[in-house]
């Protein structure tokens, strides 16, 4: 099941017309690139583009808002391979690169299709996590809140789950979306 | 705690709570971070916005260009060959098992017609004309 063209047409209108909804996705877009010189706008331009035009289909399981991050994401990610693999080529070439190859660690834009994981993919999930871990293998008090989130808590009970007060809890959920920005498998 | 979300789930909790914790930052926060970055707040704005007025133009016209040579393409099938054997009695018979029948593929004036009172030219341009819709 996937969003309609319709409905990110007007997720758009909703969510990214204010100044600050701009901010956000500039932000964003930024830490998903990381190094790259690449405009941060580039990015959001060609992941918006990319679903308006059908290229990238939307999973209805999670929020269009999760699913454009996980658009950006993979638009980011194609880009930093290629650049590794061709460090010469132009800036044109590089941001008209999208290799979609259905990568399913890519959980948030290939839809769950209730079936129960097969013994690979498990170990592919699991592998994943782990090595999501180990960014934060400096700061156990993160590793604990990226468990709590991995449950799917949220606010107090992650807090206490963590052992964190509120204000301990959002600098490190902070800081865990800053560094799992610039995760990337490859590296 | 509630039962344990099999893998798949977990990694999509943790992505997912990126997004979120990104959709709850404030515009102070925001506006540090952006200055952190070496981004000037009010330009990244400016920027956010026309990215997204662009792609939404440009999938426009996408569209519309597709829209075009899905039209030209439909132009460039041949028309139907219209096969000479096919006689205005013949066309008459067909024409009035179709009026018989209600077909839809008659427009409403034909269909209140007696295909038997037209003369040959007219029986057989609404022959043909129904022979195309029918493609």
């Amino acid at each position: 099941m996937h969003w309609t063209i319709e409905e990110f047409q007007a997720w758009l209108e909703a969510n990214l017309s204010t100044r600050v909804d701009s901010k956000r996705w500039i932000v964003m877009a930024k830490r998903l690139l990381a190094s790259l010189n690449i405009e941060p706008d580039d990015l959001l331009r060609e992941a918006t583009f990319r679903i308006l035009a059908g290229q990238r289909v939307l999973n209805r399981s999670v929020p269009i808002e999760v699913n454009l991050f996980g658009v950006m994401r993979s638009i980011a990610s194609s880009w930093h391979k290629r650049r590794k693999r061709k460090p010469e080529i132009s800036l044109e070439d590089l941001v008209s690169t999208d290799e979609v190859d259905g990568d399913i660690l890519e959980v948030l834009l290939v839809p769950d299709d209730s079936r129960a994981p097969n013994p690979e993919e498990e170990l592919a999930y699991k592998q994943e996590m782990e090595a999501l871990m180990a960014v934060f293998a400096d700061r156990p008090d993160a590793q604990l809140v990226l468990m709590g989130r991995a449950e799917g808590l949220k606010g107090t009970e992650l807090a206490a789950f963590a052992e964190l007060n509120a204000s301990q809890l959002a600098t490190v959920q902070r800081l865990i979306s800053r560094r799992l920005a610039g995760y990337r498998r490859d590296e | 705690m509630s039962k344990t979300p099999n893998a798949r789930t977990q990694l999509e909790n943790v992505w997912a709570a990126t997004v979120e914790d990104l959709m709850g930052m404030t515009e102070s926060e925001l506006d540090a971070e952006l200055k952190e970055l070496g981004i000037d707040p009010e330009e990244a704005a400016q920027r956010g916005k026309s990215a997204v007025e662009d792609a939404t133009s440009a999938s426009r016209a996408l569209q519309r260009a597709m829209k075009r040579q899905r039209m030209e393409q439909a132009r460039e099938v041949p028309g139907l060959v219209r096969d000479p054997s096919i006689t205005a009695d013949e066309a008459r018979v067909q024409l009035a098992r179709l009026v018989a029948a209600n077909d839809a593929k008659l427009t409403l004036a034909a269909r209140n017609r007696n295909p038997g009172d037209m003369d040959d030219e007219e029986v057989l341009a609404l022959y043909w004309q129904v022979q195309e819709l029918s493609r």
